[in-house]
């Protein structure tokens, strides 16, 4: 793929390599369809397992995941959001229900057009986990989040989950952690709103 | 010198000139006609129930049907468009869900690949996810963080998922 080359074109690799230290707090950008966003929340539909795509802050605004560079110079042609999401809120490790034990962490991936790539992996015992059941996928979010309902207060961040109910969980709390960028503002929209170009 | 009628005290305004209406409508026939009313009232009630939940399953299938020209990467991370199972599947769900009269919140694409079927309330989320491998699961959370997860087939039945999406929503 060639790059755009566009003014304000997010940063290319240029051969640099990655970079594997994410600052704590870092934030991780995302794009998601608007239809995934129903009843003030990101459903969870709008998530794939595992190695969900994401931007990270150090080399990124949050609006270079809607650019085409960023999106293998696909055009979006109808109205999109961008989430962001803190690194350090990881959820991990995570203890699924047969007691294994799965771990996420950010993966610097940089594209070519797309030095910000970034992918959150789960592992297990070390070893990425790409189509775990049914069951272990959905439930995975729901293992980890807080019974004490204290997704809503915006309290400690001390809680497994996997990213699928890492992002959509504490985005539907309204929590400080994760906060929509949306195209078409509403408002009750707890963000900034982006402008799609 | 003619005096002035007024009538007396007791009926100033003369509510005797509307009596043979009062009467009439305290004829034999009115506990008939209320109950025909009635009859006529639930009967649209009916209708009423009976034409959402038509229109709302119309509703459905056309969003199934958009999703179901989803294109590769429709997400533009790479998402498959849901197959032709996971479309099947979700239709089916939706008419039988829509026979106990059970519309739904959403119907979207799965990023994860198939179709999501989603019912919601306001502390409560409940969907269906119907996978592009023929596979199903019941997912049911809250905003406090509980979650249960059930495969159709395996952990419930088809036709008790209504039922317990009803309980579950309340």
């Amino acid at each position: 793929m060639s790059c755009s080359g566009e003014s304000g074109h997010p940063r290319y690799q240029n051969g640099d390599c990655e970079d594997r230290v994410f600052a704590g707090g870092e934030l991780l950008y995302r794009r998601y369809r608007e239809e995934h966003f129903q009843n003030r929340q990101l459903l969870p539909a709008a998530f794939k397992f595992p190695r969900q795509s994401f931007n990270r802050e150090k080399y990124s605004a949050p609006e270079d995941v809607l650019h085409p560079d960023c999106c293998d110079g696909k055009k979006l042609n109808f109205r999109w959001g961008v989430l962001e999401c803190s690194s350090a809120d990881l959820p991990t490790p995570v203890v699924g229900q047969d007691g294994k034990v799965f771990h996420f962490e950010p993966i610097h991936r940089p594209l070519e057009c797309c030095y910000a790539h970034t992918e959150v992996w789960c592992k297990s015992s070390g070893a990425p986990v790409d189509e775990p059941s049914p069951k272990v996928k959905e439930n995975l979010p729901c293992e980890a989040c807080p019974k004490d309902g204290s997704a809503h207060s915006g309290g400690p961040v001390n809680y497994p989950a996997q990213p699928l109910g890492w992002l959509s969980r504490n985005v539907r709390a309204g929590e400080k952690r994760c906060h929509f960028r949306r195209f078409r503002s509403e408002p009750e929209s707890p963000a900034r709103v982006y402008t799609s170009t | 010198m003619p005096t002035a009628h007024i009538p007396p005290e007791s009926d100033p305004f003369r509510f005797e000139r509307f009596k043979p209406a009062i009467q009439r409508v305290e004829t034999p026939n009115y506990n008939q006609r209320t109950g025909e009313f009635r009859d006529d009232l639930l009967s649209r009630l009916k209708q009423s129930v009976f034409l959402r939940i038509k229109y709302g399953l119309i509703d459905a299938e056309e969003e199934l049907h958009r999703i179901s020209r989803l294109e590769p990467d429709w997400d533009s991370y790479g998402a498959e468009p849901p197959s032709a199972d996971a479309i099947r599947a979700s239709r089916e769900i939706l008419e039988e869900l829509a026979g106990a009269q059970i519309l739904p919140s959403a119907v979207v694409p799965s990023a994860g690949g198939g179709v999501s079927i989603y019912f919601m309330t306001a502390g409560r989320t409940v969907y269906v996810e119907s996978y592009n491998q023929g596979s199903q699961a019941l997912v049911m959370y809250d905003q406090q963080g509980s979650t249960e997860v059930l495969e159709i087939g395996r952990d419930i039945l088809r036709r008790d998922v209504g039922g317990k999406i009803l309980a579950y929503l309340g």
